[in-house]
C-alpha cells in the first residue's frame, strides 16, 4: 500500500473532503493507528505533533495527478510574525473519486478497515485541528514511554507543549483519546 | 584534539585533523571512497564534477565540528558525530545514489528488518560493525554509539541533527562542494552567518539544532540552494539519463545477461556481512566501467550500456510530458502512469521501441528504451527535508516555512508529476531533433495511455 492510496481512501472516508492541512495529517495519523497502518505512514515526531512528510506529499502528488482540488482560506488571523493564516481545504475531485473506486476493488480489507476507523474518530468527537493536535501529540509522547498513564497526567503532559492551548481544547482531547481505547489509564488516587 | 596533519580543502580550506582521525581516514574502507564520485557520472554534462564521497566525507567532518563547537557540545559526544561524519558515506556502493537504485531492488529488506533506511546505509553501520581495520581504530562501544547515532540518534536529537537533518552537516557541505566543483553559483549561501545563528532548542523534552530569528534569511538562501541545484545539476536531464543507463546497466546485466556477479554486489540480505562487505569494499566507479566494458562482457547489454557511457554515446530524451489534466485527461492513466507495473512498462517500451523503429526506418533494441515518471517537489516542501521542518527560535522553537516571508507565501502543495522516454537516438541539430520527438510524440502518446488503460479497465 502506498501512502496516498491510503490518504485517498482516507479522504474518501471523510465524505471527500477535509478543512486543513493539519487536520488532515492528525486524521491520517489516529485513522493509520485504529487501521493497524501507522508503521507504513512514515509519522515522526514534530513540535506541532506526530508528522509525515510522506503524507504531506501525498497530497501534493493528488493535487499535481488533479485527484485533490485546494481552496485557501483566509481566517480573518495572524501568527506570530504578522502574517495572515490561511487555511488549505482540500477536496477530492472527480477524478479522485474514480481512483478511490478502482483502489477499492484492488485494496482488499483496508477500505473497510479505513471506513470503520473513520467512523470511530468521528464519533469520538470529531476535533478541531488543535484538539486533534493535541491528542496526537499527547499520544505519541504516551507510546514512546510505553506503560498506562493516570487521567490526570494528560492535561499536564499538555500544558508542557508551549503552546497556546485552552483547558476546553485540553479536556476534549483527553476524552477523544479515552473513547478511542487506545490508552490505558489508571484510576487517579 | 591534538592536530596532526591539516589537509587543504577547496571548500573549507585548511581542515585539521587529529592523530585518530588520521587512523580512521586510513582504513581501506574510507580511502575507497575516493574512487566513487560524489555526483555519479554528472562530470558527462558538467566536467568539473569529478569530486569524489571521500573529500565530501572530509567536508562533513570538518563541519560537524564547527557545529559541535558553536552549540557547546562536550567532547565525548563531539568526537562521535566527528567519527560518524567521517564514515557517513562508507557503504556507498559505486556511482553513490544510482547503486542503491540495484541494491534496492535486489536486496532482502525483510531480512535486513528496513523499511525507509537506504540498504547503503545499513551496509555502512555493518561495515563500522565488522570492518577489521575500523575495528582497531575504534572501541565496540565507540562503534556501537557510532551505529546509533548514524541510525536512529544517540543521546540528545541535537547529535543527530548535526549528521543526519534538514540543516545537517552533510547538506551544508555538499550544496557548497557540487556548486564549486559544477562551476553552478546557485548552491552557495551564508555559512558564516547560518553557523553564527545556529541555536539548541527544546523539543518535547529534548535538546534539537534550531536557528535564531536572525538566521531566517541566511536559512532561505540555504534553501533556496538546494532548489537551484536540483534542478540544475541533480535533476539536469544529460544526469538523469546517465543514471538511468547505469542502473539499466546492472538490471540487464544480471536479468538479461545473467552476471552473477553483478547479482551478488546488489544482494545484501545482511546474513554474512564480513563475506559481503569484503567484495563489495572492493568496487568503485572505475573497476565496474573497467569491468563490464571490457571484452569479457563484449555481446552483453551490460557491456553496451557501460560502452556507451564511457564514449558519452548517451541515450537521448525523446519524449517529455508534464503528467497532467491537460496531457492526459484520463485520471486513470495518470495514476497508472505513477505506478507502472514491470509488465506494463516492458509492454510500453517494446512498443515505443517498435514505434520508433518504423518512424526512424531503423532497429531500436527496446532494452534500451525506459520510461520514466518522477515529481518535482515545491521547494517549500523541499525545505523540509525527508524528515521534518528547520526549527526556528529557541528555546521555543517553531517551523521555519512559518515566519519566512519568502516560503511562506510559496504553495507548498505545488508539486509536478513528468513522463519521460530515453532511447538511442542520433540528431546533428536542435531542428532536426524537434522534428524526430514531434514525429513520434503522438505515437508514444497512444501507446502510454492504451498500456495503462488496460489497468483502467478495472473501473
Amino acid at each position: 500500500m502506498r501512502t496516498r492510496d491510503f490518504a485517498l481512501l482516507a479522504l474518501d472516508a471523510m465524505g471527500g473532503e477535509v478543512k486543513g492541512k493539519t487536520l488532515f495529517q492528525k486524521r491520517i495519523y489516529f485513522l493509520g493507528l485504529l487501521a493497524d497502518q501507522l508503521d507504513e505512514l512514515g509519522y515522526v515526531a514534530h513540535y506541532y505533533g506526530p508528522y509525515s512528510s510522506e503524507v504531506a506529499e501525498a497530497a501534493s502528488e493528488m493535487q499535481a495527478l488533479g485527484f485533490l482540488s485546494e481552496t485557501q482560506v483566509g481566517c480573518g488571523a495572524t501568527n506570530a510574525w504578522g502574517f495572515e493564516v490561511a487555511r488549505s481545504d482540500f477536496e477530492l475531485t472527480k477524478d479522485g473519486k474514480k481512483v478511490v473506486e478502482l483502489l477499492k476493488s484492488q485494496e482488499g480489507d483496508l477500505p473497510k478497515r479505513i471506513a470503520d476507523a473513520w467512523a470511530k474518530v468521528r464519533d469520538a468527537g470529531d476535533l478541531s485541528y488543535m484538539q486533534l493536535a493535541i491528542a496526537a501529540k499527547v499520544f505519541y509522547v504516551l507510546q514512546l514511554r510505553g506503560g498506562s498513564v493516570k487521567r490526570e497526567e494528560i492535561a499536564q503532559i499538555a500544558k508542557k507543549f508551549g503552546w497556546t492551548i485552552s483547558q476546553d481544547d485540553v479536556a476534549k482531547a483527553e476524552a477523544f483519546l479515552l473513547s478511542l481505547d487506545v490508552i490505558d489509564v489508571e484510576p487517579v488516587a | 584534539m591534538n592536530t596532526q596533519t591539516q589537509v587543504r580543502c577547496p571548500v573549507h580550506d585548511f581542515i585539521a585533523l587529529g592523530k585518530r582521525e588520521c587512523q580512521i581516514i586510513n582504513t581501506k574502507v574510507v580511502q575507497r571512497l575516493r574512487g566513487i564520485h560524489q555526483l555519479a557520472m554528472a562530470y558527462l554534462v558538467y566536467p568539473g564534477a569529478l569530486h569524489n564521497r571521500f573529500d565530501h566525507s572530509l567536508g562533513v567532518y570538518h563541519l560537524s565540528s564547527k557545529l559541535c563547537d558553536r552549540l557547546q557540545i562536550n567532547n565525548d559526544d563531539k568526537r562521535l558525530v566527528q567519527f560518524a561524519a567521517i564514515l557517513h558515506d562508507i557503504g556507498h556502493g559505486p556511482f553513490s545514489h544510482v547503486w542503491e537504485n540495484g541494491l534496492s531492488r535486489y536486496s532482502d529488506k525483510v531480512a535486513l528488518g528496513i523499511k525507509r533506511e537506504k540498504i547503503h546505509e545499513r551496509i555502512g553501520q555493518d561495515m563500522i560493525a565488522v570492518d577489521p581495520e575500523l575495528n582497531r581504530c575504534l572501541s565496540t562501544d565507540e562503534r556501537n554509539s557510532i551505529i546509533s547515532l548514524l541510525r536512529d540518534g544517540y543521546g540528545e536529537p541535537v547529535l543527530k541533527d548535526i549528521v543526519s537533518g534538514p540543516l545537517d552537516a552533510d547538506k551544508q557541505d555538499y550544496l557548497l562542494r557540487d556548486s564549486r566543483f559544477c562551476g553552478v553559483p546557485y548552491g552557495t549561501f551564508d555559512l558564516s552567518q547560518l553557523h553564527r545563528c545556529l541555536a539548541t532548542g527544546e523539543q518535547d523534552g529534548s535538546t534539537c539544532l534550531a536557528v535564531t530569528e536572525d538566521g531566517v534569511h541566511t536559512l532561505e538562501q540555504f534553501v533556496l540552494a538546494k532548489y537551484y541545484l536540483t534542478n540544475n545539476v541533480y535533476r539536469h536531464k544529460v544526469r538523469l539519463i546517465s543514471d538511468n543507463m547505469l542502473t539499466r546497466a546492472v538490471m540487464l546485466g544480471i536479468e538479461t545477461d545473467g552476471i552473477e556477479e553483478l547479482r551478488e554486489l546488489c544482494s545484501y540480505d545482511g546474513k554474512n556481512p564480513e563475506q559481503f562487505i569484503r567484495e563489495y569494499a572492493l568496487w568503485d566507479d572505475a573497476r565496474f566501467l573497467v569491468t563490464f566494458g571490457s571484452d569479457r562482457y563484449n555481446g552483453t547489454k551490460c557491456h553496451t550500456l557501460v560502452t556507451r557511457l564511457r564514449e558519452r554515446q548517451l541515450l537521448k530524451q525523446v519524449y517529455c510530458k508534464q503528467l497532467s489534466e491537460s496531457e492526459f485527461p484520463d485520471g486513470l492513466v495518470r495514476e497508472a502512469l505513477t505506478k507502472l507495473q514491470e509488465a506494463q512498462q516492458t509492454e510500453i517500451e517494446e512498443q515505443i521501441a517498435g514505434a520508433l523503429a518504423a518512424k526512424w526506418g531503423k532497429s531500436i533494441d527496446s532494452k534500451l528504451v525506459t520510461v520514466s515518471v518522477y515529481s518535482v517537489r515545491s521547494v517549500r516542501t523541499d525545505s523540509k527535508d525527508d524528515e521534518k521542518s528547520i526549527l526556528i527560535g529557541s528555546p521555543k522553537p517553531v517551523p521555519f516555512e512559518e515566519c519566512s516571508l519568502l516560503f511562506n507565501s510559496i504553495n507548498e502543495q505545488l508539486s509536478y508529476f513528468y513522463v519521460e522516454v530515453y532511447a538511442p537516438a542520433d540528431w546533428t541539430s536542435r531542428t532536426k531533433r524537434r522534428e524526430m520527438m514531434d514525429g513520434v510524440s503522438a505515437d508514444i502518446y497512444s501507446i502510454l495511455n492504451s498500456v495503462t488503460q488496460v489497468k483502467g479497465a478495472v473501473e
